[in-house]
């Protein structure tokens, strides 16, 4: 098979980044494009049939329960519905065969509850008073985790603002202490949103949204500080710290680091690092024995859950941490960098000879002005800048 | 002998008003939401909503609950019911490569004139194991989850949908020549 079309068929296990190329790769090759549109359509098509066969999946839900002889889960008005719609879900069955391993599938489900229900009834049986359950008791003033910003449909916002208010009334916290993980801060951001993070030794995490980063407060630089970010994206500034590890742990790998700046994207499946400063070791899960790769800077790699991190590639770091809302320079010659900056900021940017192969490292916020990031060069550089005729000059220090 | 922490008293209690049985017999069920979801579909972000939705589906219908002595059914149906939200609704925002040439309510009349045959043409070309692969795809599982619903393994899987893309491609082409020679 032409392996082009491969990333196409599994485009929704890439990070958006992998996903954004994608669509520059449809943009350019119309023969490609066309073919990922017969593709869809067909899908699109399969999609249909389940929906006209089965437009409630509730009902499917009750026909596995009694399939499996679970009749006493149903009230006596389910019972009735699914007496009514008995003899379609036969014939989508029969349409569909897949809806049999759906069945299979809900009644693995059920068990599953049930077996995990025993276990938690069984743990309030053995730690809890005849009273109260103490654990449950100190839940009760404890705030619930917020519901996490998610680029869900309007009905799960109007949902989750009614938990909001059945279980704690208007408080809305941008950091709250989960339920089960008292002892961590988790911090969220809505889609669109940044915000940092600064640790207690002084380390910082950029949370670019939608994101969710949780961590031990009260960690010093002598202690390791296990960060969580179970999804999005973060730009990490990590202080040195000595023989105490910081790592960062995602839902496919883990990034132990030891003073350094590098960014995290990760989604259910995957993640990527890509390394600026410093060393980077990024091993995949939790496991001890798990295979892991050393990042040198400008480098990057992609962990798939349950599989090795890829080998470490030369990253552009630029165009892998735009996301950041950051510049991010490493050993560039100032004229580059003054290249880049005048394309994004639509202005002319001259350098002089002499400065113009100087190497500058350093990250720049990309919402500062362009005087104020040419100031922050010029006094890295020990230059100045000028402005004439609308261009700006750096220029050495007179 | 009920369980303490869902005392069907206190279960009639929440159902008839008091707030405070109702909040604490939530709280009670959260943490086993959360134990379960994890254990369906791993330590995802996806956990929290799946918690939160069903919370609202049991406070919601509480009332309805004429057994109060049967709130672990009443609370796996909603468990359940939401997962089949989730699953429904999963790819809906994480497809972002639209078709380029097709956006959305539009298309090009020559694919019109072909559409339909086209797609039946080419679901008849797929293998009953490839089919059902990409209608369970199209339910809504992942690759690996359908690897363990038809036990196999996930590459094996991607394999049969990359088989079944090159099939397509093929059938496709064959019903647009036709097409093309009909329409002569």
């Amino acid at each position: 098979m032409d392996d082009k079309y491969s990333p196409l068929l599994f485009a929704d296990e890439r990070s958006e980044a992998q996903q954004a190329a994608l669509r520059e790769q449809l943009d350019e090759d119309p023969e490609l494009a066309k073919q990922w549109a017969r593709w869809r359509r067909v899908r699109g098509r399969l999609r249909q049939r389940l929906q006209d066969q089965l437009p409630d999946r509730r009902l499917l839900v009750l026909y596995a329960l009694e399939q499996e002889g679970g009749d006493e889960h149903l009230t006596p008005a389910e019972r009735a519905a699914l007496d009514a719609a008995r003899e379609d879900i036969a014939t989508a069955v029969d349409t569909i065969p897949a809806l049999s391993r759906v069945i299979e599938r809900i009644q693995d489900e059920r068990a599953e509850f049930e077996e995990v229900w025993a276990q938690h009834q069984g743990a309030m049986k053995t730690d809890a008073p005849a009273t109260e359950p103490s654990s449950e008791a100190a839940r009760e003033d404890r705030p619930p985790r917020r519901p996490q910003s998610h680029d869900g449909t309007d009905r799960r916002w109007a949902w989750r603002l009614t938990v909001a208010a059945l279980l704690v009334g208007a408080a809305v916290l941008a950091i709250v202490y989960g339920p089960q993980q008292a002892d961590r801060t988790t911090v969220t951001v809505r889609d669109g949103e940044q915000r940092v993070v600064t640790f207690d030794d002084g380390s910082t995490a950029r949370l670019v949204g939608a994101a969710s980063l949780s961590y031990a407060p009260g960690t010093s630089t002598t202690e390791p500080q296990h960060v969580r970010l179970t999804r999005g994206r973060a730009y990490f500034d990590v202080v040195p710290r000595g023989e105490a590890s910081f790592m960062v742990k995602t839902p496919a790998a883990q990034a132990e680091v030891l003073g350094t700046q590098f960014g995290v994207t990760t989604g259910s499946d995957s993640t990527e690092v890509v390394l600026v400063e410093g060393t980077v070791r990024v091993g995949a899960g939790d496991e001890e024995n798990a295979q892991s790769v050393v990042l040198k800077p400008g480098e990057r790699s992609v962990v798939w859950r349950g599989q090795a991190p890829s080998a470490p590639a030369p990253a552009d770091l630029n165009a892998a941490l735009e996301w950041s809302g950051l510049f991010v320079f490493r050993s560039t010659p100032t004229a580059t960098i003054a290249e880049r900056l005048g394309a994004h900021y639509g202005v002319s940017i001259t350098v002089a000879p002499a400065l113009a192969d100087e190497p500058i490292t350093g990250t720049f916020e990309r919402d500062r002005t362009v005087s104020q990031v040419l100031t922050t060069i010029a006094r890295t550089l020990g230059a100045e800048v000028r402005t004439e005729g609308g261009v700006y000059q750096l220029v050495p220090a007179s | 002998m009920p369980e303490p922490a869902f005392d069907p008293d206190r279960v009639r209690e929440a159902q008839n008003g008091n707030e405070q049985a109702r909040n604490g017999l939530l709280r009670r069920l959260e943490p086993i939401l959360r134990g379960y979801f994890i254990k369906r579909i791993g330590d995802e972000t996806d956990v929290d909503d799946l918690v939160q939705n069903t919370l609202v589906r049991v406070h919601e219908s509480l009332d309805d609950l004429e057994k109060p002595g049967s709130l672990k059914s009443f609370a796996m149906k909603a468990a359940l019911f939401e997962l089949q939200d989730y699953y429904r609704g999963r790819y809906d925002m994480k497809e972002h490569l639209r078709d380029p040439d097709l956006p959305l309510g539009q298309s090009t009349a020559p694919e019109d004139r072909s559409a339909h045959v086209d797609v039946e043409k080419a679901l008849e070309a797929l293998t009953p194991k490839a089919r059902r692969i990409m209608e369970l795809r199209e339910y809504g599982y992942l690759y690996r989850e359908i690897a363990r619903m038809l036990d196999t393994t996930e590459a094996a899987v991607k394999m049969q949908v990359k088989r079944a893309f090159e099939t397509m491609k093929e059938a496709l082409s064959v019903a647009l020549l036709l097409v093309w020679f009909l329409g002569m």
